[in-house]
C-alpha cells in the first residue's frame, strides 16, 4: 500500500508539474511572439518596438520577475539582457522552444523563438528570448499537487478501511470457529456448527474429518490399553496363583510341573512385555520419521542369523530367499527389523516343531515384497482381515503364547513405510505374511 | 498492513503541518528590538526625494527610535540608479525612488530584499510587488498654470482640450509652456512613456507641446518656480504633491487633475541587497506604510500619502474634494519596466528630441 502511495504521489507531482508549466508556457510563447512581431528592419538596421503587452501579459504571473533578450543576425545584442542565456543546441525556428535555465542565482523557466529577416541589407534569423522565475509555475504546482495528494489521501485511507473491514468479516467465522473449538469439551465430539461462508466450508470439513480420525485412533488406543491390562493381569494373576499352589506342593515331581507352568506363563509375560514395549517403539518411530537408506540383504541376514542362533536346539529350518543383494530402499532400520523378528517369533509360534521358515525378497517394478512363509496351520479366510488388527488373536485352538501383537506391530511399520501388509494362506499348507513397501518414499 | 495505514496518517499530518506554515501570523510591529540602548543603530537612506518632503518622517522615525541614526542621501533618480547598479554606492539600507520604472528594474534584477510587511498594514493592490518593492505615496501627475495668464480664457480641464488649447490659442502659449526634459529627469521620461500607455493621443500632445516652443525643465521645482513669477502660462505633467504643495502657499498658481485621466504614480521604497542593517531597514519601512507613518506624510510632509484612511492636508481624501477624478494609478510590476528597454528607450528618446530640438526658440 505504501509502495501504490509512493508511485502515485510520484505519478501526481510530475502531472502538477507538467500542467503547471502548460500554463505558464503559454504566457511566455504570447509574449515572445508578441516581441518578435515587433522586429523590423529599418534602413538595413533591425528594430525592435518592446511592446508594453510583452511584460503585460507575464505579469499574470504576478510575483515573477522576467528577463529578456533579442539578438539580430549573426547573433548580434540588439536588446534586453545582454547574458541571458540561449537553450543548447538551438537551430533557429519559428516555433517556440522551451528550456530551463538559470539567471541571476534563480531558475528560469524560458522560451526561445525565432524569426527570418529577408530585406535588402538585413537577411538571417533574429531571436527571441524570454525567461520567467518559477514562483507562479510552483505555487500552481503545488496547489494541484496539495489537491490531488489530498484526494489520493482520501482515496487510500478509504482503501485501507473497507479492507481492514473487509477482512474482519472474512475472518470473523474462522474467530468463531476457533472460538468453538476452544470453549468445547475434550471429549465432546459431533460436527462442528456450520457456516454460511463458501471458502470457510472446506476447512471445518477437514477439521471434523481430523477429529473423526483422531477419535478412531483413541477408541482403538483405549481397547490397546483395555486388552493389554487384561492380559498382564491375567498372566500375573495366573502366575501368583501358581506360585501359591507350588508353595503348598510338597510332591516334588507336582512341584516341577507347577515351575513348569510358572516358567510358561513368566515366558508369555515377558513375550507380551516385550511386544508391547516393541509397539510402543515402532509407532513412536512412525511419528518421528526415522528413515534412512537401508541395504535390504544385509538387513535380513542378520536378523536370520540371530534367530537361527536363539533356536538353534529346535527342529525348526530356516531358509532366505534373495536374488537382489544390492538392493536398497528408504526405510526406518530399527521398525523393520523388530517387524519382521516379530513375524518369524510368530511363524515359530504358531508353526509346527518341525516349521520350515522361509525369509525372502520379490522385487515388483517399484515395490519391494519381504515375505515370511512358514508351515503352520494359516489364518481361516474369513479370519484374514481382522487379523491384522491388533489383539485379535486367532482362534486356532492351539494352546500357545500368541498375543495377536506381532501381526498389529507388522502392521504398523507397513503403514509407516507407506506399504500394505498381506496374509496369504500358501497351498497346500502354510501362511505367507507379506509387506509390500514402496522403494523410495514419495 | 499496519505500516500502510501509519504511513497515510502521517502523510494526513504533514499535510496538516503544511497548512498550518502557511498561516503564518506575523508580528505586527517589529519594533521593539530598537529600544535598547547598548549600540547607536545606522540608517542610510539614498533617495531621489526631496529632502524638505521627506524631513518630518524621517524624523518621526528618530522620534520613535532614539537609537537609530539616520542619514539621508539625496541623488537625482537615474543617477541614482545607476550608482546602485554599477557599485558605486555600498551600504545602502534604504532605496526611495520617484522612478517607478528603475525602481521595479532593480527588483527584477535581483538587487532587491524581500520585506515582511505585517497583513495589518492594509495596502492598495497596486502599490507593492513582490514584497519587494512598496509604494508609499499617492502622487497624481497634474498640470499646473500660473492664474493671471488664465483671466480671461479656461484653464484646459483635460488632456484633450489641452491639445485644442494649444492649437487653437498659439499666441497665448508660445514659449509659455514648460514641461520636463525627458532626457534629464527620469520621471519625466515616465510620465511621457506612460502617456503614451494610457492616451491615443499622447503623439499630438507631444507635437503640440513642441510647436508651442516649451521650455523644458530637469525639475519641478524649477517649473513652479517659473510659473510663480508668470514666466510660464502652464506646466504640463508635473508632480502633483510638489504642485499642490506650492500652490498652497502661492496663490499665483493653480492645479489641474485632468477630467479625462489623472496617472498616479507612488514612490517606492525598497532594502537593497547591499543592506548591513536588514532589520533596522526593514523596520522603517514598516513604518513608511503604518499608520502612523502615513498619518505623517498626510498632514506634515509635502507628499501624498499612499493610504486613504490618512487624514489632513496631504491626503487622498483632500486632493480629490469636490471633484470627480479619473485616478490611473500606475501598477508597480512588470510593465513599467517596458521603456527601460534600450532600444525602446533610444528610440523614444530620438523620437522626442528630434520634435523639440526642431522647435524655434
Amino acid at each position: 500500500m505504501l509502495v501504490v502511495f509512493l508511485v502515485l504521489s510520484a505519478g501526481v507531482w510530475q502531472y502538477a508539474n507538467r500542467t503547471a508549466d502548460l500554463s505558464y508556457d503559454r504566457l511566455l510563447t504570447g509574449s515572445a511572439l508578441a516581441i518578435i512581431e515587433r522586429i523590423r528592419s529599418r534602413n538595413g538596421q533591425v528594430e525592435v518596438d518592446l511592446p508594453y503587452a510583452a511584460l503585460d501579459i507575464l505579469s499574470l504571473a504576478p510575483d515573477d520577475k522576467v528577463y529578456y533578450a533579442v539578438s539580430g543576425p549573426d547573433k548580434s545584442y540588439l536588446t534586453g539582457y545582454k547574458d541571458f542565456p540561449p537553450p543548447e543546441h538551438y537551430t533557429p525556428s519559428a516555433s517556440p522552444v522551451f528550456y530551463n535555465t538559470n539567471y541571476l542565482n534563480e531558475p528560469i523557466r524560458a522560451v526561445v523563438v525565432s524569426k527570418r529577416l529577408d530585406d535588402p541589407g538585413v537577411s538571417g534569423w533574429v531571436e527571441v528570448r524570454i525567461g520567467q522565475s518559477r514562483n507562479a509555475r510552483n505555487a500552481l504546482s503545488n496547489e494541484i499537487l496539495l489537491g490531488e495528494m489530498a484526494v489520493l489521501v482520501l482515496v487510500i485511507t478509504l482503501a485501507l478501511t473497507s479492507l481492514a473491514f473487509g477482512i474482519n468479516r472474512t475472518l470473523s467465522p474462522l474467530n468463531q470457529l476457533s472460538r468453538s473449538l476452544r470453549e468445547r469439551r475434550a471429549d465432546e465430539m459431533g460436527p462442528l456448527p456450520d457456516t454460511d461462508i463458501k471458502e470457510v466450508k472446506p476447512l471445518i470439513a477437514s477439521i471434523d474429518q481430523y477429529r473423526t480420525r483422531l477419535q478412531s485412533n483413541l477408541d482403538m488406543m483405549q481397547v490397546f490399553i483395555a486388552d493389554a491390562s487384561h492380559q498382564i493381569r491375567t498372566a500375573l494373576s495366573s502366575v501368583q496363583a501358581q506360585l501359591d499352589m507350588a508353595e503348598m506342593e510338597h510332591d516334588q515331581d507336582k512341584l516341577q510341573n507347577r515351575l513348569a507352568l510358572i516358567r510358561n506363563q513368566h515366558r508369555k509375560l515377558t513375550r507380551l512385555t516385550n511386544q508391547l514395549l516393541t509397539h510402543a517403539l515402532v509407532a513412536h518411530r512412525r511419528d518421528t520419521n526415522q528413515f534412512q537408506q537401508v541395504k535390504l540383504d544385509a538387513l535380513l541376514s542378520a536378523i536370520l542369523t540371530s534367530e537361527v542362533r536363539d533356536h538353534a536346539d529346535s527342529n525348526i529350518e530356516f531358509n532366505y530367499s534373495n536374488t537382489h543383494r544390492d538392493l536398497t530402499i528408504d526405510a526406518d532400520p530399527v521398525s523393520l527389523r523388530e517387524c519382521l523378528r516379530n513375524l518369524i517369533d510368530n511363524a515359530i509360534k504358531y508353526g509346527p516343531e518341525n516349521n520350515s521358515i522361509t525369509l525372502g525378497i520379490d522385487v515388483e517394478a517399484e515395490q519391494v515384497k519381504i515375505f515370511v512363509d512358514d508351515q503352520g496351520p494359516g489364518i481361516p479366510d474369513e479370519m484374514l482381515q481382522r487379523a491384522v488388527l491388533r489383539f485379535e488373536r486367532i482362534e486356532t485352538g492351539k494352546n500357545t503364547l500368541g498375543s495377536g501383537l506381532g501381526l498389529g506391530i507388522a502392521n504398523t511399520v507397513t503403514e509407516a513405510h507407506g506399504g500394505q501388509l498381506h496374509l496369504i494362506n500358501r497351498q497346500p499348507q502354510g501362511l505367507r505374511v507379506e509387506l509390500v513397501l514402496p522403494r523410495r518414499r514419495i | 498492513m499496519k505500516i500502510a495505514i501509519r504511513a497515510a496518517i502521517v502523510c494526513l499530518l504533514s499535510i496538516t503541518a503544511l497548512q498550518a506554515a502557511e498561516r503564518r501570523t506575523p508580528s505586527d510591529q517589529g519594533f521593539e528590538q530598537f529600544t535598547t540602548p547598548n549600540s547607536v543603530k545606522r540608517l542610510d537612506i539614498y533617495s531621489a526625494t526631496d529632502t524638505r518632503a521627506i524631513k518630518p518622517i524621517i524624523e518621526a522615525f528618530e522620534r520613535r527610535h532614539p537609537y537609530i541614526d539616520v542619514r539621508y542621501n539625496e541623488y537625482e533618480s537615474t543617477t541614482l540608479y545607476n550608482a546602485l547598479t554599477s557599485g558605486k554606492i555600498k551600504g545602502a539600507d534604504v532605496v526611495l525612488s520617484s522612478a517607478m520604472d528603475l525602481q521595479v528594474k532593480l527588483v527584477n534584477d535581483g538587487h532587491a530584499r524581500t520585506l515582511d510587511i505585517p497583513e495589518s498594514i492594509d495596502l492598495p493592490e497596486w502599490s507593492h510587488w513582490r514584497n519587494e518593492a512598496f509604494g508609499f505615496t499617492f502622487e497624481p501627475v497634474v498640470i499646473a498654470y500660473n492664474k493671471a495668464s488664465f483671466e480671461n480664457a479656461p484653464v484646459p480641464s483635460s488632456h484633450e482640450s489641452l491639445v485644442d488649447a494649444l492649437r487653437n490659442d498659439p499666441e497665448r502659449y508660445y514659449e509659455k509652456v514648460g514641461s520636463y526634459d525627458i532626457r534629464l529627469s527620469g520621471a519625466g521620461y515616465f510620465f511621457a512613456t506612460h502617456d503614451t500607455v494610457v492616451s491615443s493621443i499622447s503623439g499630438r500632445i507631444l507635437e503640440s507641446l513642441a510647436r508651442a516652443a516649451s521650455h523644458t525643465y530637469c525639475c519641478t521645482s524649477d517649473m513652479l518656480d517659473d510659473l510663480g513669477e508668470g514666466k510660464l502660462a502652464l506646466a504640463y505633467n508635473v508632480l502633483g504633491s510638489y504642485a499642490l504643495a506650492r500652490a498652497r502657499k502661492d496663490s499665483r498658481i493653480g492645479v489641474i487633475m485632468p477630467e479625462d485621466y489623472t496617472l498616479v504614480m507612488s514612490r517606492i521604497a525598497l532594502v537593497p541587497k547591499q543592506t548591513d542593517n536588514f532589520a533596522t531597514a526593514q523596520a522603517f519601512i514598516r513604518f513608511l506604510l503604518s499608520k502612523e507613518g502615513q498619518q505623517i506624510i498626510a498632514s506634515k510632509s509635502n507628499l501624498i500619502a499612499l493610504r486613504p484612511e490618512a487624514t489632513g492636508p496631504s491626503s487622498i481624501a483632500a486632493i480629490s474634494e469636490k471633484r470627480q477624478l479619473r485616478f490611473h494609478p500606475i501598477k508597480i510590476g512588470l510593465p513599467v519596466m517596458t521603456f527601460q528597454d534600450e532600444m525602446k528607450r533610444e528610440r523614444f528618446i530620438r523620437e522626442w528630441s528630434q520634435l523639440f530640438d526642431a522647435r524655434t526658440p
